[in-house]
């Protein structure tokens, strides 16, 4: 394989863990509700995949686990924010704390191991041209999540519901289901991330792993404006950089400057978000103020 | 009286329901449970030297859950304290290890200035970026404290590293700069008294100060605060600022009390759980004395139960986030508030 | 003939809160019929109960003969009850016809929106009722009065539309739209359509409909034919005694010194659009300068300007004798501004915070209340009580969150601590916006008295009878210029009325 063929395969398996965190970030958003509980969820999922393809020997049933825990995780989250209008952000860095302490719990009770799960053989995800369905998954992700979200009445109803609630309850959308919808269905992406980011190449799971794919995912989603293929833009953005900063090392700067790189960009992305914002809220061109040129109620904004 | 028993009746019940679901987990993992609870919960009192420890980790909780409480009550949601925490840590152990020669008494006062410093920067700019550009803090301050880590990761390899010592470790300091001991417990750093200290005056600031008043009047409608004359975002600049110096002298007084050295792995979360102990006292500067020496209690007790029984003490990272989903159940909290550019 | 709808006996509380004692209405085929009641009276219960976002406790609702239940809104689009809510229910990002059909869009293999179908039949219905809007447009782009016929369109996108319910259409259109709405009503009334009209505006009331129901504390209290009402018939049922509005007495005599001044002064948004266009104006101690206009015009500017809180691009803003242009916000405070901002949850006040802070934030050092830098709870305690009794706020002590206070008691608030200050300026945008009647009074005594005492006040407001009522000179601001000041004895409402919509003086 030639060196940008080899660079591109790098990108592509950085990209898609933050890709996946970034879209299940993107559907709560959606719906209204910042999720920092996307590396809580990836990271209890990475376990499971791991522990469960251990016992059982089947893939499927790994990423059937990291989806249920994942979901499981979900609900909770759902569950006391949406159904008991709990602080979005607290009680997403309650589910972190929940998964980073659960899974390091089961480490050392289970398995006796609290520097991680190492399975001496583990069966490899299916792949073709040597990057695993789960990344082709997330690609296909993104086409499938803008159908959804734009397509559909009921992808109609949930960005209704997060961006005007009131007018989505005029419309009979039930705004908690929405909400709650959002939430699992950025569970189940998020599952997928965690059980790339362990079964595919790596085959094992340490604590912490996700070392903050989550929150990048996050600043990805908000840097790409919350719409498929920004987000998306957005995950390779980061996903290059972490492959072109692998490439510094060879220059001896050090490993710790370049583990930084995701974590500056994230700032840096969201910096350049909003100073766009900003500059795009200058009009065209100078024009008259009619009478009727009035600034919407403030009342539907999300406070 | 009664006003006393609503404002805890909900952070107790929390607690309270996280312990009897940690029980039950450990009901099911152990082979003596009561023993393991015992442990968790009475070991810290067992001996002066587990009590010095116990009050030791209780010292970083007080501090850092502070300056949650001074930044959530400012309207900034400073979920950075961990990353503050290493800032003020490693710049600590920078000026002791490079000033050695400086005379006793000012040594030890440089490192502190230097620790609250570092940590004053360190959340300065997600506040700067948040108050002047919207940029979401909450994100800003969590990629803050990955970079302050590996920050502090190349440092102690490289320049401060102890080549004697075993992994991240830097260079002891001089003893000159050592803080003393609480008076009858030999191994308990003065840190804990100070952070008290520094809690009640925070309660002061906060809420019999006008410059307290204006806070949080900029913390809960800053565009209010401004009609009305106050300089709101330079006053709520300046308490993430504070909030960040706080986490920075919990890692100061951390160096220069209890470690002696700057180690990597030092702080077994600090930050989240200082997090957690701000929200469990409703970010109440006194109640916080109370929940992070209810906290600490848990999280030394937890390194006695992994001795003497067979559960693993990352129990406690589990009630940990028990608790706060516990916590933001109460009916009606909401602790975030809207601060827009 | 068989009504078109009728209500008996209808009730409903909410916990403690009685919010429809008992209500009853009949509604004629093809009519137009006004309800008219204060805020708080229950017009929005009774409008929700039919819209199907409340259920009645008690009663009936009779639709053409035939009893209903309503229990949720697709019921009440099922049985052809259109409703247009006071705030848009418009998703902002989505198109006319998304929002059109929201929540029953046409569907394709079940699954996915067939958005041509809805754009079809979005395009018929505009069509049909003569609305010029594009469907295609996202609603973000539309002006106001767009937007309400987007959220007409939307009401009346039903099988057969029997009755569309309108509350307080005209609450953000300039005379000229609304005079334009009221023929849309009426063109809708004569295809067949009964329309509920919702409103407190009384002038309206008698301009549009055929009967009208008058609501007070949750009581319907009086029934009649339109024809031969008068305003204050109304306005007495309304409130339930005779209505004397204070009215602005002989003019004052003006000093030439002091007060407030602006010259030329220009507010740029970023990109060059001039938000205030050269404003030159005055007001003297003792007078009150009141800006008429309609919102989005340059009001929010002009008074963020003068408050201190918008930086301006050009010009000189005189305060007391002294230029003020750069000073802050608090350094014009100090040199004797008050302000009563438009809206009191933005920047009036904060509903999380007790009502003594509310009242004593900014007042510290001016009322005593700290000693260096450290407050003294007795003196603030005491300072609160003394403002609340002085200026009747009720629901709760100094101790209670702002913000569980009702809407008029909240802005007695902002008014009691502006006022405490003993301004020289009260600089005041839209004081008496949704607040009851009564309190409204209050608050226009309240401004009435400090004038007496010299205070120069600019009085900000988009509701005309406002500014006619109390003012000793009227501008009108248009596209961020200020269109002539007419002198109150030449001020007509119909004069100052087609400045707000023409743009020029007359």
């Amino acid at each position: 394989m030639t060196a940008a063929g080899l660079f591109a395969g790098a990108a592509l398996s950085q990209t898609a863990p933050i890709l996946l965190a970034a879209l299940a970030a993107m559907f709560t958003q959606r719906a209204n509700i910042l999720n920092v509980a996307v590396e809580g969820m990836m990271l209890a999922a990475a376990l499971a995949a791991i522990a469960v393809g251990q016992a059982s020997g089947s893939i499927a049933l790994g990423v059937a686990a990291a989806l249920g825990v994942a979901l499981a995780l979900a609900g909770l989250f759902g569950g006391i924010t949406v159904g008991l209008g709990a602080d979005a952000i607290v009680a997403g860095l309650g589910i972190n704390l929940l998964a980073s302490g659960g899974t390091l719990f089961v480490l050392e009770e289970v398995y006796d191991s609290p520097g991680g799960l190492r399975p001496d053989n583990f069966p490899d995800l299916p792949a073709l041209q040597g990057q695993s369905v789960i990344v082709l998954a997330s690609l296909l992700l993104v086409p499938i999540s803008a159908v959804f979200l734009y397509r559909t009445p009921l992808g109609a109803a949930l960005r209704a519901a997060g961006e005007d609630a009131a007018a989505a309850r005029a419309a009979g959308i039930s705004v908690a289901r929405m909400r709650l919808l959002s939430v699992l269905l950025s569970g189940a992406v998020a599952a997928l991330g965690g059980a790339e980011l362990a079964m595919d190449k790596l085959h094992f799971f340490l604590p912490a792993m996700t070392s903050g794919r989550g929150f990048i995912g996050l600043a990805a989603m908000l840097f790409g404006g919350g719409t498929p293929w920004g987000t998306a833009a957005a995950a390779f953005v980061f996903g290059i950089a972490g492959a072109a900063a692998d490439r510094l090392q060879a220059w001896q700067v050090p490993s710790e400057f370049v583990l930084m790189v995701p974590y500056a960009t994230a700032v840096v992305a969201l910096t350049a978000a909003r100073l766009r914002a900003i500059a795009r809220l200058r009009p065209a061109a100078v024009r008259p103020v009619r009478p009727t040129d009035v600034k919407p109620l403030a009342e539907g904004d999300p406070a | 009286m009664t006003g006393l028993w609503t404002a805890i009746r909900g952070p107790a019940g929390a607690l309270l329901a996280a312990l009897l679901l940690g029980f039950l987990v450990v009901l099911a993992v152990s082979d003596d449970p009561l023993l393991s609870y015992r442990q968790l919960l009475f070991a810290s009192f067992a001996s002066g030297a587990n009590f010095a420890l116990y009050l030791n980790r209780a010292m970083p909780l007080i501090l850092i859950g502070l300056g949650v409480a001074l930044s959530f009550r400012a309207g900034l949601f400073n979920v950075g304290g961990e990353g503050q925490l290493y800032a003020g840590a490693i710049a600590c152990a920078a000026v002791g290890i490079g000033l050695p020669h400086l005379p006793a008494p000012l040594l030890p006062l440089a490192a502190v200035i230097a620790s609250a410093l570092a940590g004053a920067a360190w959340a300065w700019w997600p506040g700067a970026l948040k108050l002047w550009l919207g940029v979401d803090e909450v994100v800003t301050t969590l990629m803050g404290n990955f970079v302050a880590l590996l920050a502090t990761n190349f440092l102690v390899t490289g320049v401060l590293r102890d080549p004697a010592a075993y992994g991240a470790t830097s260079r002891l300091l001089p003893a000159s700069s050592w803080l003393p001991a609480i008076p009858g417990l030999p191994n308990a750093t003065i840190g804990l008294p100070v952070a008290v200290l520094l809690a009640v005056l925070g309660w002061v600031v906060l809420f019999r100060t006008v410059w307290g008043a204006g806070l949080r009047a900029a913390g809960s409608n800053l565009r209010f605060a401004e009609a009305v004359g106050i300089r709101a975002r330079r006053d709520v600049l300046s308490a993430m600022a504070l909030s960040g110096a706080l986490a920075g002298l919990a890692g100061g007084l951390y160096v220069l009390g209890i470690g002696h050295r700057f180690e990597q792995n030092f702080s077994p979360g600090f930050g989240l759980m200082a997090l957690t102990v701000a929200l469990l006292a409703r970010l109440h500067p006194l109640g916080l004395i109370a929940t992070s020496l209810i906290f600490a209690l848990l999280l030394n007790g937890a390194a006695y139960m992994q001795i003497a029984t067979d559960v693993p003490r990352s129990l406690v990272d589990v009630l940990t986030g028990l608790l706060v989903l516990l916590m933001t159940v109460e009916p009606g909290r909401r602790f975030r508030r809207a601060v827009t550019s | 003939m068989q009504p078109r709808l009728q209500l008996r006996d209808i009730g409903k509380r909410f916990g403690a809160t009685v919010a429809i004692e008992r209500i009853d209405l009949t509604v004629a085929v093809a009519s137009v019929h006004a309800v008219c009641g204060e805020n708080g009276a229950g017009k929005s219960t009774l409008m929700n109960i039919l819209a199907g976002v409340h259920l009645p406790d008690r009663g009936e609702i009779v639709i053409d003969g035939a009893r209903v239940a309503i229990p949720d809104p697709a019921a009440a689009r099922r049985l052809g009850i259109g409703m247009v809510h006071q705030h848009f229910t418009l998703v902002p990002s989505m198109t006319v016809a998304e929002n059109t059909f929201l929540g029953r869009q046409p569907r394709r293999f079940g699954l996915l929106t067939d958005v041509a179908a809805m754009r079809v039949r979005a395009a018929a219905l505009n069509e049909r009722y003569g609305f010029g809007l594009d469907v295609r447009a996202p609603v973000a782009t539309l002006s106001v009065g767009q937007r309400q016929r987007a959220e007409i369109l939307k009401a009346l996108a039903l099988d057969s539309p029997r009755i569309l319910i309108l509350d307080e259409p005209t609450a953000v259109l300039t005379p000229r739209e609304a005079d334009e709405l009221l023929r849309v009503v009426r063109t809708l009334r004569d295809g067949g359509t009964s329309v509920l009209f919702i409103t407190h505006k009384l002038r309206e009331a008698i301009a549009v409909s055929d009967n009208v129901t008058v609501i007070r504390d949750g009581r319907s209290i009086l029934h009649r034919p339109t024809a031969g009402a008068s305003e204050a018939e109304i306005a007495v049922a309304m409130v339930g005694r005779d209505v004397v509005p204070p009215q602005r007495g002989a003019p004052p005599v003006l000093t030439t010194r002091g007060g407030l001044s602006l010259h030329d002064v220009t507010v740029t948004a970023p990109g060059g659009r001039r938000r205030l266009d050269s404003i030159t104006l005055s007001v003297r101690p003792g007078e009150i300068l009141g800006i008429a206009g309609v919102d989005g015009n340059g009001q929010s500017e002009l008074a963020e300007a003068v408050a201190g809180l918008l930086p301006v691009q050009a010009g000189r803003i005189m305060l007391d004798g002294r230029d003020v242009t750069r000073a802050s916000a608090r350094a014009r405070r100090d040199r004797g501004l008050g302000f009563i901002p438009e809206d009191r949850l933005d920047r009036g006040l904060s509903p999380g915070l007790p009502v003594a802070e509310n009242l004593a934030l900014s007042l510290y050092r001016a009322a005593r209340l700290a000693r260096f830098g450290v407050v003294s709870l007795r003196a603030r305690d005491r300072f609160a009580r003394d403002l609340l009794r002085r200026f009747d706020i009720r629901g709760g002590g100094a101790g209670v969150p702002a913000g569980t206070l009702s809407g008029g008691n909240m802005q007695k608030i902002v008014v009691a601590r502006e006022l405490a200050r003993r301004p020289k300026l009260l600089l005041v945008a839209q004081p008496t916006r949704g607040i009851d009647i009564g309190a409204g009074e209050f608050v226009h005594r309240q401004l009435l008295d400090a004038a007496g005492r010299d205070c120069a006040i600019l009085l900000i407001s988009s509701e005309l009878s406002e500014v006619l009522s109390l003012a000793d000179r009227i501008g009108v601001l248009f596209g961020g210029r200020l269109v002539g000041v007419v002198d109150r004895a030449a001020a007509t409402e119909a004069r100052i009325g087609a400045m707000m919509s023409t743009g020029r003086p007359a």
